[in-house]
């Protein structure tokens, strides 16, 4: 019986150290992303872009529609459009590559906003409303353009716009192996 | 009268059986549903993020042996010590206890390792689904943006899952020890009143299923215990107060059904 004992005990921490050793080869290959913080104008390298943060603003729904002519137009069939906070990035971009860059092909489009722990990628609607129509970065192109991104208004829930940019909002740029992002904190 | 009882539970070969039907879901849940999706680890899109611990398995996908688990957890946990209570009740062996014994012990402890046990068979499938993962799956944090979970600040402890997911693991699994314990230990409180040792055993699962579809009915998932023990909360987001007034309420229904049943058998 002591014996059987013995096997089962030396059989688990064998088990154990396997299982040790297995956490310890898979962490090891995938670490969490370290940050990489880009802030108001500081300038970064994206696949052949630099790229700036210039600004940022958040709009309720009136606003918005206020400030963007194509708004109603587009947003139409939308019935929930006054239930969203909408934001608008400006950056400034040059393409340092001398070539096309295709914008479709490049992951701008991937970007995300990140509020604390609340995120949303870029609406495509939306940027027909802030007149993002270049589908290509020409070689020689240099200019501001405007993502808009929204934000549920269930998330906000009691915040104003300026909470909400006291605690910062990051535009995400990746997400591994750095997590690289242009924060926005007023 | 604790040990006592405890040592029942731990020499029944059913409790084995549970743990063992149990654990043998979430295996086939690796198999199926988390080894085969391996080859995403590097990420799947534009934004790459490796799959990490904090997105699948039990606790955190979304599978169909994860709900086939989450409903037979009553039935799982019950087996171990539920129907303990209402075998002594049945042969007599009550009456020898109480008049030797204390009986409010004899009550306490029936009613404490029944609870203890359900929990554990509960949890203890999982969290070996748990390690399993992390030896297959990075502990990489989770990110809001790329979570496939899509936890967000409207959920109980989201903050917690992206900052700290371990300790989010930990508060879950003690919330599913607690709420299987609380819906097992109503097998104890209707033993005074069954007439078969199989409604004993399968009165939690009813009574677990009456309150999913009663919520549900009502447009109020988010109060069901069914599903708050889902720890990626991926139906309806939880509020930790609903939880823990769901937790006082099976509390004070199982007690007090047991005290009503024991004075009405003029027993206790």
């Amino acid at each position: 019986m002591r014996c059987c004992k013995y096997i089962v005990a030396v059989a688990v921490i064998a088990l154990l150290g396997i299982w040790g050793y297995f956490v310890y080869d898979i962490n090891d290959a995938y670490p969490s992303p370290e940050e990489k913080c880009y802030s108001i104008n500081e300038e970064f390298e994206y696949y052949g872009l630099n790229i700036k943060g210039r600004s940022i603003e958040l709009y309720e729904y009136e606003e918005f529609a206020e400030g963007y002519d194509k708004c109603e137009e587009s947003l139409i069939y939308d019935e929930n459009k006054e239930d969203y906070l909408y934001v608008v990035v400006t950056l400034h971009i040059t393409n340092m590559t001398g070539h096309d860059i295709l914008v479709n092909g490049n992951p701008v489009y991937a970007w995300m906003i990140e509020t604390g722990i609340d995120a949303n990628g870029i609406d495509e609607i939306l940027l027909e409303v802030v007149n993002f129509s270049e589908d290509i970065f020409h070689g020689d192109f240099e200019g501001d353009i405007e993502l808009p991104f929204k934000i549920p208004e269930y998330l906000t829930e009691g915040k104003s716009k300026e909470d909400i940019l006291k605690e910062g909002v990051k535009v995400i740029v990746s997400y591994y192996p750095y997590k690289e992002y242009i924060s926005f904190k007023k | 009268m604790f040990k006592v009882e405890l040592k029942r539970v731990i020499k029944n070969p059913f409790t084995y059986a549970a743990l063992l039907a149990g654990i043998v879901i979430c295996l086939v849940e690796i198999i199926v549903d988390v080894i085969p999706e391996l080859k995403f680890l590097k990420g799947r899109a534009i934004m790459e993020y490796p799959d990490t611990v904090f997105d699948k398995g039990m606790l955190f996908g979304i599978s169909k042996f994860q709900r086939i688990y989450y409903t037979v957890i009553p039935l799982l946990a019950v087996i171990p010590g539920g129907a303990n209570f209402y075998s002594d009740l049945k042969s007599g062996y009550i009456r020898h206890i109480v008049t030797r014994k204390n009986r409010i012990r004899y009550y306490g402890a029936s009613y404490a390792v029944n609870f203890l046990t359900a929990g554990f068979v509960a949890v203890i499938p999982l969290i070996i689904n748990f390690m399993i993962c992390m030896a297959l799956l990075p502990s990489t944090l989770p990110q809001p943006g790329v979570s496939r979970i899509g936890m967000d600040s409207e959920n109980m402890f989201g903050e917690l899952y992206y900052s700290m997911p371990y300790l989010y693991v930990f508060v879950y699994l003690a919330i599913i020890f607690v709420i299987s314990g609380l819906i097992v230990s109503f097998a104890v409180s209707i033993a005074w009143v069954a007439f078969s040792k199989y409604l004993v055993l399968f009165i939690p699962f009813i009574i677990y299923y009456i309150l999913h579809f009663s919520f549900q009915y009502i447009g109020h998932m988010e109060w069901s215990p069914l599903m708050i023990i889902y720890a990626n909360q991926g139906i309806v987001p939880i509020q930790f107060w609903k939880v823990c007034v769901m937790i006082i309420a099976l509390l004070s229904a199982s007690i007090i059904t047991f005290i009503v049943g024991g004075k009405k058998n003029e027993v206790l």
